[in-house]
């Protein structure tokens, strides 16, 4: 492969990037003088943009077929290209959340670090190689710290920054050492090539070396993904982030890092799964390997991650900690067999991210309004925004769970994907029963939130208006995920066939 | 070489314990910038000369200098930035702890391979070529990458002036 | 096509929810157009139902999601076909009885239809996905319903009694997933699942741990002791239609999935577990009555009779004969209607006229409304088991049945209809009759019974009247589907 063709298929982060620098320059050079919202939104028509070029080049992408660039560092096939238009979705609606009030007098920054964060993000999914996938979690995380540090005038913004900063340099550390490690154990950074080496060397899977790697480099993704024990930075990025901001790193960076994730788990190292079984009756099985680590992390997370919520009175926190509580159940469908696995995954965090953004698009459109992003701020807004609050039900009952709305299925898919396994034995029973009841718990919270939204007395006050900007994505968003609630099918198909396609 | 191996790992780690444990900033910095030479050792020991000169120059040289200016430019008291936060270390700790008992675990149960020693040629030729041709996507992100810290950086830093 | 119904309540409530807020009667008359087209189309199917050819009619079978092997399959049999005749009625008299409500009107009828709808769709589901994705549909209205519009700790007893719900359908959520890997064909068909059930696909040691799960997953929403107490709280915090369907039909919902899923594919299961499940049925019945007699509040009688008579359901249920399980499905619908009705008297036509339901303050109300006085007697009388109504042929079948298997429970269960009357006389006595002249003033200005409170009780009391006098009615359509499943029993374990 020569440098043109690589260019081409690099287009569209190439058309990414260039957005981002011509956002940086025309901030500088041409609008210095205008004022911050009307340069807000010429940005974020600039954005929209470049997204939507981008776009258009992934799509034509589609019909190319699929490439493989240098042992995995750029794999251009259906599954990757979805998710990069996934990815840009998720950013573009990201955009029309911050279109109507600047999250900052920094208005070309911002955008230019949103589509940084995009690029890390497409980069990431795009990937099969170890490096690459290092690089483009830096690329990401850094612009991500950065955007949640970006409301300087907030104390609150900068605690979140500097804590999301900290960890996250603790665990690159991790993840650059694990991946290290496994470099050393199996002589590749690509993971087919990795997945290669199991085939020959039986002992392979229970090299001390490659576990200690595989350690490592969980306790890296783990901070990305935000899971027990290493999730401490979200309820304060959340929370100190502006709420655009926030559903940004909740959704976004959520989907680039469990998709990562789990290539680098079931493409990769897949034989080191080891086991952590408990079958009937009773019989507890567990054998040294990544599964062991999922299993007690996804444990945690949802235990941890449900009952934290119950006790959180800002919307931003609980919405952090059921993120990781919903992190927790991903992990389950990780022991599935590996297509059915994969699919569950890939379903549910598209569903996710697609839901949790709606959910801290309502915060966006309602925070400033009602005086803050506290749970009790927002009592009774019925009666002021109507309409918002059936999309903030629609959201929430989907995040618990309730059908006929796609988070439903999800979850449903999730757990039968992790029975899957093992199935007469149902040795992974012990798991999906966690989930399932804390599941019913994490109703309870869900439930409260929508208690102060709509049963609340009406709140004083005339009604809300809502910029179109805001109220035209989450709408599309409440219809996508009812939609495919009561036909999950369209959804899998398109998976299971852009699967059969790597 | 097995005893030289030995000998520079073991002054790094040891250094390295001491830039945590050390409460003057600027000692730390310096005891770091010792780290740094004892590891550009054990690049040389794997005949990674140009690894080994670019640890020296960038890290102990450049990073290492700039480090050293910021901490005389901020005028930090020693005293006031070295609080002991019992909880905090005991939690770390354990934590840390942890990660042994997993090590150990890991180790206990399985053998060690014998690996073949790896054979490459870590000149600054063949480096710069794998740059540009297998890595270059890596390393251009790395240089996007740069950007974003670059803005980053200079946004936050910045006085807000109204 | 049965299914209209589902489909005929969801674009009720799609169609109020799209329409001005301002606009409250047109709002209710679309609901209760909505719910009387939905009966007569239940109505017309039940007299379309071919009794001689029995099993599943007016189905229908769509691919869904292959990917779980869920469809779209719906159907009736005699089982199911009552309650969903039971969910028509309830559901007309329900917003009749709702006429009254002025807050929030839109939202009220648009979350009561999808209810309905919901719970339509657990009636007619031939697959378990479906059935609990109906199942959990229903729930959440149920929330909002009765935090919004209900009385005395509504917060309360709505959040408890969505809790218990989804505990119970997380069990359930379990051993679906559990009977879909360990029967191996990777369904959820009903219909499948049962040939395979009798095919043995189930080992014993999995139904033995399945069916409890499934059993009582579903029960707690059918008011098994000890996990009812979700039920009279959260009875007496509903808004009178509220109390209606939850008694009247969605407390059906659990006896009817645990008959649905659990006994009828794992009787292996029941097989083994008859006793103790007979042993906790018996016991609602006798502690429902008992608690019934001393509650001071008038609502809170009605919800504890409520345990007891879903004792005798349960009680029935697990009886494994034709009589008893007939018994149990027509109590079910005599329960839904007379239950409905007593809810209706008391939170409607009392407590929305005096605004107390303690007995102690009520009393001599017989003056004020004779009306609400002889529907109460009728009514009560008649869950009790009053000869001519629909309570009298079911119970008398329960107790048949019970008595062939379980003797002494029988004779237990006896003493609790017995109860009944007692309380049901004691509760009377006490908001009714008492004549002291102190009363006579008090109520004397009390607004008079309006027309849609009229026309919904006559229809609840001819419904039991009609099943009381010509129960073949019912019974004929039920024991279609009873006998040829309890006699496949028998021929599977070889008795």
């Amino acid at each position: 492969m020569n440098y043109t063709s690589l260019f081409g298929y690099l287009l569209g982060e190439v058309v990414l990037t260039a957005a981002a620098f011509v956002i940086l320059i025309a901030d500088v050079m041409c609008h210095r003088k205008d004022d911050v919202g009307a340069r807000n939104q010429r940005m974020a028509w600039w954005t929209l943009t470049g997204l939507f070029l981008a776009a258009v080049v992934y799509a034509i992408q589609f019909a190319q077929g699929n490439a493989n660039f240098a042992d995995g560092t750029l794999v251009i096939n259906p599954l990757n290209l979805f998710f990069k238009e996934v990815i840009l979705v998720i950013t573009a609606i990201t955009v029309f959340f911050s279109m109507e009030e600047p999250v900052s007098k920094h208005v070309g920054e911002y955008y230019a670090m949103i589509l940084f964060a995009a690029i890390g993000m497409a980069f990431l999914v795009t990937s099969e190689n170890l490096l690459m996938i290092f690089v483009s979690i830096e690329l990401l995380s850094l612009s991500l710290y950065a955007l949640v540090g970006f409301q300087k005038q907030i104390l609150r913004s900068a605690e979140g920054a500097m804590k999301y900063f900290a960890f996250g340099a603790v665990s690159a550390a991790f993840l650059l050492f694990g991946l290290s490690y496994i470099y050393g154990a199996t002589n590749s950074l690509s993971l087919p090539a990795i997945a290669e080496t199991f085939k020959g060397d039986p002992l392979m899977a229970r090299s001390p070396v490659l576990l200690i790697g595989i350690l490592f480099t969980l306790v890296g993704f783990g901070f990305k993904i935000a899971v027990v024990p290493f999730h401490l930075w979200a309820p304060d990025a959340y929370e100190g982030a502006a709420a655009p901001v926030a559903g940004f790193v909740a959704s976004g960076s959520k989907v680039a890092s469990f998709v990562a994730l789990t290539k680098f788990l079931l493409l990769g190292v897949a034989p080191a799964a080891g086991a952590a079984t408990i079958s009937f009756p009773f019989t507890p099985h567990f054998t040294p390997g990544w599964a062991p680590v999922i299993a007690l992390m996804a444990f945690i997370s949802m235990v941890w991650g449900n009952l934290a919520a119950i006790t959180q009175t800002n919307l931003k926190r609980l919405l952090a900690y059921s993120s990781v509580a919903h992190a927790g159940y991903i992990l389950v469908a990780l022991f599935g067999a590996k297509a059915w696995g994969q699919t569950a995954i890939y379903f549910y965090i598209i569903v996710y991210a697609l839901t949790n953004l709606g959910a801290f698009g309502v915060v966006t459109a309602l925070a400033n309004k009602v005086g803050g992003d506290d749970i009790r701020c927002f009592a009774g807004v019925w009666r002021r925004a109507p309409g918002l609050t059936v999309l903030m039900m629609i959201f929430m009952l989907s995040l618990a769970g309730i059908p006929p709305l796609a988070g439903f299925f999800g979850k449903f898919y999730l757990f039968a994907a992790g029975l899957a396994a093992d199935q007469m034995q149902l040795g992974y029973l012990w798991l999906v029963i966690t989930a399932i009841l804390m599941s019913a718990v994490s109703f309870y919270y869900y439930l409260q939130v929508l208690r102060v939204f709509y049963v609340n007395p009406a709140s004083r006050g005339g009604p809300i208006s809502i910029c179109p900007c805001q109220r035209w994505p989450m709408t599309v968003i409440a219809l996508i995920i009812f939609l495919i609630g009561w036909y999950p099918t369209a959804l899998l198909d398109w998976i299971q066939g852009f699967l059969q396609r790597v | 070489m097995n005893l030289l191996f030995y000998i520079f790992s073991g002054l790094m780690l040891l250094c390295a314990a001491l830039v945590v444990a050390n409460r003057h900033p600027v000692t730390s910095a310096m005891l770091l910038i010792l780290v740094f030479f004892f590891m550009a050792g054990l690049f040389v020991l794997l005949e990674a000369f140009f690894l080994a000169v670019i640890q020296v120059l960038v890290y102990a040289g450049a990073v290492m200098v700039l480090f050293l200016f910021v901490m005389m430019l901020l005028d930090i008291r020693s005293s006031q930035i070295r609080r002991q936060n019992a909880p905090a270390m005991l939690a770390g700790l354990s934590v840390g702890f942890a990660f042994w008992v997993e090590f150990w675990l890991i180790l206990r149960h399985s053998a060690l391979p014998v690996g073949a020693p790896m054979n490459f040629d870590a000149g600054i030729r063949p480096i710069g070529k794998l740059l540009f041709s297998e890595f270059v996507l890596p390393f251009e992100i790395t240089s996007l990458l740069l950007l974003a810290a670059l803005v980053g950086v200079v946004l936050l830093s910045q006085k807000e002036t109204r | 096509m049965l299914t209209l119904t589902i489909w005929i309540s969801f674009l009720g409530a799609a169609a109020i929810a799209l329409m001005p807020a301002q606009n409250k009667h047109a709002i209710r008359w679309t609901a209760l157009g909505t719910a009387s087209l939905a009966l007569l189309v239940a109505i017309v199917h039940y007299f379309k139902y071919d009794i001689p050819k029995a099993g599943f009619q007016f189905g229908f079978d769509a691919p869904w999601i292959p990917q779980i092997g869920a469809g779209f399959h719906f159907g009736v049999d005699g089982f199911s076909l009552p309650l969903v005749l039971l969910t028509g009625i309830i559901a007309v008299t329900g917003i009749l009885y709702s006429w009254n409500i002025e807050d929030r009107v839109k939202e009220f009828f648009t979350l009561f239809l999808v209810l309905i709808g919901g719970v339509y769709g657990v009636f007619q589901a031939l697959d378990i996905f479906l059935i609990f994705l109906f199942y959990e549909i229903a729930i959440i209205p149920k929330y909002f319903i009765i935090a919004i519009w209900g009385s005395t700790r509504k917060e309360y007893g709505a959040m408890k009694l969505v809790l218990y719900s989804l505990v119970g359908s997380s069990m359930v959520f379990i051993g679906m997933l559990a009977m879909f890997f360990v029967s191996g064909a990777k369904t959820f068909d009903i219909v499948q699942l049962r040939q395979m059930s009798e095919a043995g696909v189930f080992p014993a040691y999995f139904q033995l741990w399945a069916f409890p799960l499934i059993f009582v997953g579903f029960g707690i929403l059918g008011g098994l002791v000890p996990f009812h107490t979700w039920a009279p709280t959260g009875h007496v915090a509903a808004p009178t239609a509220a109390s209606m369907l939850l008694a009247g039909v969605v407390m059906k919902l659990g006896t009817y999935g645990a008959l649905r899923v659990g006994i009828y594919l794992m009787p292996d299961g029941l097989a083994a577990w008859k006793w103790p499940v007979a042993l906790l049925a018996v016991i609602g019945i006798v502690y429902g009555a008992l608690i019934a007699f001393v509650q001071k509040d008038f609502k809170f009688v009605i919800g504890y009779s409520s345990v007891s008579h879903m004792g005798f359901v349960l009680l029935g249920l697990v009886t494994l004969n034709v009589i008893g399980l007939s018994g149990a499905i027509l109590q079910m619908f005599s329960h839904g209607i007379l239950s409905g009705l007593l809810f209706a008297v008391v939170g409607r036509l009392v407590y929305d006229r005096t605004h107390t339901r303690q007995l102690a303050d009520l009393g001599g109300l017989y003056k004020a409304i004779p009306f609400a006085a002889v529907v109460f007697f009728i009514a009560g009388f008649a869950s009790a088991g009053l000869p001519g109504f629909s309570g009298f042929v079911a119970e008398l079948q329960i107790l048949i049945g019970s008595w062939k298997a379980f003797p002494a429970f029988a004779v237990v269960a006896g003493f609790g209809i017995v109860m009944t009357f007692v309380y049901i006389l004691r509760a009377m006595h006490a908001a009714f009759i008492g004549d002291s002249e102190q009363d006579a003033e008090k109520w004397k200005k009390l607004p008079p019974i309006t027309w849609p409170e009229k026309v919904a009780s006559i229809l609840l009391i001819g419904c039991s009247l009609v099943v009381g006098i010509y129960p073949g009615i019912m019974t004929d359509l039920i024991d279609s589907a009873a006998v040829p499943f309890i006699q496949n029993l028998f021929i599977q374990s070889g008795h």
